[in-house]
């Protein structure tokens, strides 16, 4: 199920809050976990039923695991250490079945010239999102950092249906505690209407604005042959605010859902691409996953407390798993490299002491960071190469025909007049959009910041109101969250 | 003091519920009321163009608002008599008129704009559920019929039933496809509807019988072929020149990255077969720019193998074939075409040069 569908807002949300709230008044606590946990199983399996048995047999598996872990911390080191790299590799197995077969595969057969037939599998959704969230919790209970939960408590954890499909990436320890408290079980408005606030927020900035800027991104990505310098510009830039629109509202709704039942989430986005520098981006951008593949891959690596070599090193393996976990497919890697080495270098640079202005750190990071997106979204190297050709002008400018009386000179450098924008779908309102939206990125208040400004007064039921009523207009078009493909 | 601050909230929480729904309720009423598509009730349009059609009168107006898949029933079900061919396809297809067809035979196309492989059974369900196919039928397939990613919309959810009945029909066994959903209900707070609904009501615009086809409207004949509106069909802009690769933008193949429903396919057709219903199966030549591009990437090589694949499922169950993808079989080039995507109706009628009923 989506959060932006009329079966959730409408059916799934109030009839689920009504249930859960009413078993609480009537002291029923255990079964309004219960019920919880049988709602997040129905919007998880809302699309295809025989993935619910997935994810049951994850949660049994991880909580087994667990359990022998914890309750075994007098036991020897080695068969602690099995129990462990059992549990890591079966979810890692589950995960690589799943989601990297075909991609090792393909790669098998053009290494070796063979022909092994690809599975064609569907992915699971979410299913990186709970492989990763129950590895921390292994790791934990091998580290004796993780309590023993009860069984539905874990289970809660693992499936609560605002964070599995596409994050935050939540830690045990960050809201186990909070599905036990008792005064969180107690219907509040403050949260209530805090939760709504943010909800449609998200809703607004998914399918008015990022919706709004997917069909230039899927023309200029995917259909158009080659793309002169304007287009190339709108196309990353689109790109660009798509994704963050996107997944950020994704990550509102789910905060704002969360919130409903009382339950707090880990911000997740801190407005990315205000960022100076490209450490501070990850400290703003995907925060959940960064904060995992720092606890549970760079950290245990070394970190930053040896060699810089070796620094480095971990810092290029980090963004290669993360460039991983975004999808099987080298441009994914190549993404998640890129990364790692912007990180290098910016480490590098420090070192030299040298403060930059502002504005040109600004500018570097931000066309950084559009600039690897390219390759995020390109389904193979060509696609990305073309949309960067463009960018660089290596397929020419072309300007609207009104303007070849005027500029008629241009010609002489290689400017063509003609239809403008219209390969990628877009009109004179184009570019204005696409500024207008980056403004909003860069400017305005992010979410969070509005949600920790929010007041139950006109003004703010007016505003939420009239994003509500807009983005429940919109949701008849065609769309799917960016994430829910990770 | 908490009390007091739990009051606000809930206050905020009720004005909320009554702000959020009050618009969305009077935005429900409005599409209820005006319903310019036919969705909810019949329209009173819909069933002035097919007594029309049907009376051999030719009907203009907006009718790419109309909800074409219940004009189909419409037609189909006050027809008296059996057809002896009909054409389904997509609007690629509009253009092809009864003349083009040798022989004095009672011809019906059905083309609807974004036709899907669920339009072509549910047409045939229609027929059926009246009690009697027609001799022959002509399926124009357009490649990505077959591509399940191609993001379309489901239009032909509006006519579900008989594609339910005809594929239950085809598989020998009663077959529940929940795809007959909430969809409909859903486009009462849909903007597109909204949008569409208050153009409706301010144009005023309504269908009216008409004996010339150089106007500005869609103009349907009573063969079921169609007229696109006289500005779109010899534009005088730009767009009038031959598509530049550049500016071709490649349609529904996004994504295709396999052959879907191919087995659907496979089974309505011999279905009919079995039935003694002659098929035909048409591919229309694609505009030339396209057809080189699909030529040149091979990512989209799937649609042009799919000629191939059709030829020999042809040639394997004795169903006829004819035309091609490729523009250049008919000696075609970007003027036959009105846009990247639709054919003047010279494109239909070279490809139906080389057929005879008697094949």
């Amino acid at each position: 199920m989506l959060f932006n569908s009329y079966a959730f807002i409408f059916l799934f949300l109030p009839i689920t809050l009504l249930i859960y709230f009413g078993l609480n008044k009537w002291k029923l606590i255990r079964a309004s976990i219960l019920w919880l946990i049988f709602a997040s199983l129905v919007y998880y399996g809302w699309w295809n039923p025989k993935y619910v048995l997935l994810i049951i047999g994850s949660v049994l598996f991880n909580y087994i695991v667990g359990t022998l872990l914890r309750r075994n911390k007098e036991a020897g080191r080695l068969k602690r250490k099995f129990l462990l790299i059992t549990g890591i590799s079966g979810n890692l197995l589950l995960l690589g079945y799943f989601k990297y077969a075909d991609f090792f595969i393909s790669n098998f057969n053009s290494l070796l010239h063979s022909q092994v037939p690809l599975l064609h599998i569907a992915l699971p959704a979410g299913i990186s999102f709970f492989t990763f969230t129950q590895i921390a919790f292994l790791v934990d209970a091998h580290r004796g950092e993780a309590e023993e939960y009860a069984f539905p408590i874990y289970a809660l954890f693992v499936s609560f249906f605002p964070y599995l499909l596409s994050g935050p990436i939540i830690h045990h320890r960050e809201v186990t505690t909070q599905y036990r408290y008792l005064r969180n079980k107690l219907f509040d408005y403050r949260n209530i209407t805090a939760g709504l606030y943010l909800f449609f927020i998200g809703l607004f900035k998914k399918v008015v604005i990022a919706d709004s800027l997917s069909g230039w991104v899927g023309n200029g990505f995917d259909q158009a042959a080659t793309l002169p310098l304007v287009e190339a510009w709108v196309v990353s830039l689109s790109y660009t605010l798509q994704l963050y629109f996107d997944f950020s509202g994704y990550t509102d709704m789910a905060i704002g859902a969360a919130r409903m039942f009382n339950i707090n989430l880990p911000i997740n986005f801190n407005s990315p691409y205000r960022s100076l520098n490209i450490q501070e981006f990850w400290r703003r951008w995907h925060i959940t996953l960064g904060r995992f593949v720092r606890d549970y891959v760079y950290i245990p690596l070394g970190g930053s407390r040896i060699s810089e070599v070796r620094t480095y090193l971990n810092l290029m393996i980090a963004f290669f798993v993360i460039g991983l976990w975004h999808g099987a497919g080298w441009t994914f890697i190549f993404w998640g490299c890129l990364h790692g080495g912007a990180l290098v270098i910016h480490r590098l640079w420090r070192k030299l002491n040298i403060e930059m202005p502002r504005f040109l750190a600004w500018l570097i990071t931000f066309n950084f960071v559009n600039g690897a997106w390219i390759f995020f979204r390109a389904k193979t190297f060509g696609d990305g190469m073309k949309v960067l050709r463009g960018m660089i002008g290596m397929n020419g400018i072309v300007l609207p025909e009104n303007l070849a009386g005027r500029l008629r000179g241009l010609q002489a450098y290689g400017v063509r007049f003609g239809q403008w924008l219209g390969d990628i779908g877009g009109d004179e309102k184009t570019i204005l959009v696409v500024l207008i939206v980056l403004l909003l990125s860069l400017v305005y208040r992010n979410s969070n910041e509005m949600v920790a400004h929010f007041k139950p007064n006109f003004l703010h039921l007016i505003f939420v109101c009239a994003a509500a009523v807009v983005s429940v207009l919109y949701l008849g078009r065609y769309s799917e969250f960016l994430y829910f493909r990770f | 003091m908490i009390k007091g601050k739990t009051i606000q909230y809930k206050r905020w929480f009720r004005g909320f519920l009554v702000c959020f729904l009050a618009p969305l309720s009077l935005v429900a009423l409005f599409n209820c009321l005006v319903d310019g598509s036919g969705l909810f009730r019949l329209n009173k349009g819909l069933k002035y163009a097919a007594t029309n059609l049907l009376g051999g009168k030719m009907v203009a107006g907006p009718l790419g608002g109309y909800d074409e898949r219940k004009l189909q029933r419409l037609i189909v079900e006050h027809y008296p008599r059996t057809r002896d061919m009909i054409v389904v396809g997509s609007s690629r297809t509009m253009r092809l008129q009864k003349r083009f067809i040798h022989g004095d035979l009672d011809f019906f196309n059905h083309s609807m704009a974004g036709a899907d492989l669920e339009d072509y059974v549910a047409i045939l369900g229609l027929y059926r559920d009246k009690g009697s196919l027609p001799k022959t039928v002509v399926f124009s397939i357009d490649p990505w019929i077959f591509n399940k990613n191609k993001g379309l919309p489901q239009y032909w959810k509006s006519i579900s039933r008989y594609y339910e009945k005809m594929v239950a029909e085809v598989y020998g066994r009663e077959i529940k496809v929940s795809m007959a959903g909430p969809n409909k209900y859903m486009q009462l707070i849909n903007l597109d509807y909204t949008r569409a609904n208050y153009k409706y009501l301010r144009s005023g615009k309504k269908l009216y019988v008409t004996d010339r086809t150089d106007i500005d409207d869609f103009v349907r004949e009573p063969d079921g072929s169609m007229f696109f509106p006289y500005k779109m069909r010899f534009k005088k802009d730009e767009r009038s020149t031959p598509y530049s690769p550049e500016a071709t933008p490649i349609r529904h193949p996004n994504n295709f990255e396999s052959l879907s429903r191919v087995k659907l396919f496979e089974n309505f057709m011999l279905y009919l077969q079995k039935k003694e219903v002659k098929v035909i199966l048409l591919l229309l030549p694609l505009h030339p720019v396209a057809y080189k591009l699909f030529n040149d990437n091979p990512r989209y090589q799937l649609v042009l193998s799919l000629e191939k694949y059709l030829r020999d499922f042809g040639l394997r169950n004795h169903i006829m074939l004819i035309g091609s993808y490729d523009p250049g079989r008919y000696q075609l080039t970007g003027k036959d075409f009105f846009d990247d995507h639709h054919g003047h109706e010279i494109v239909a009628e070279k490809v139906f040069a080389e057929y005879s009923p008697s094949h």
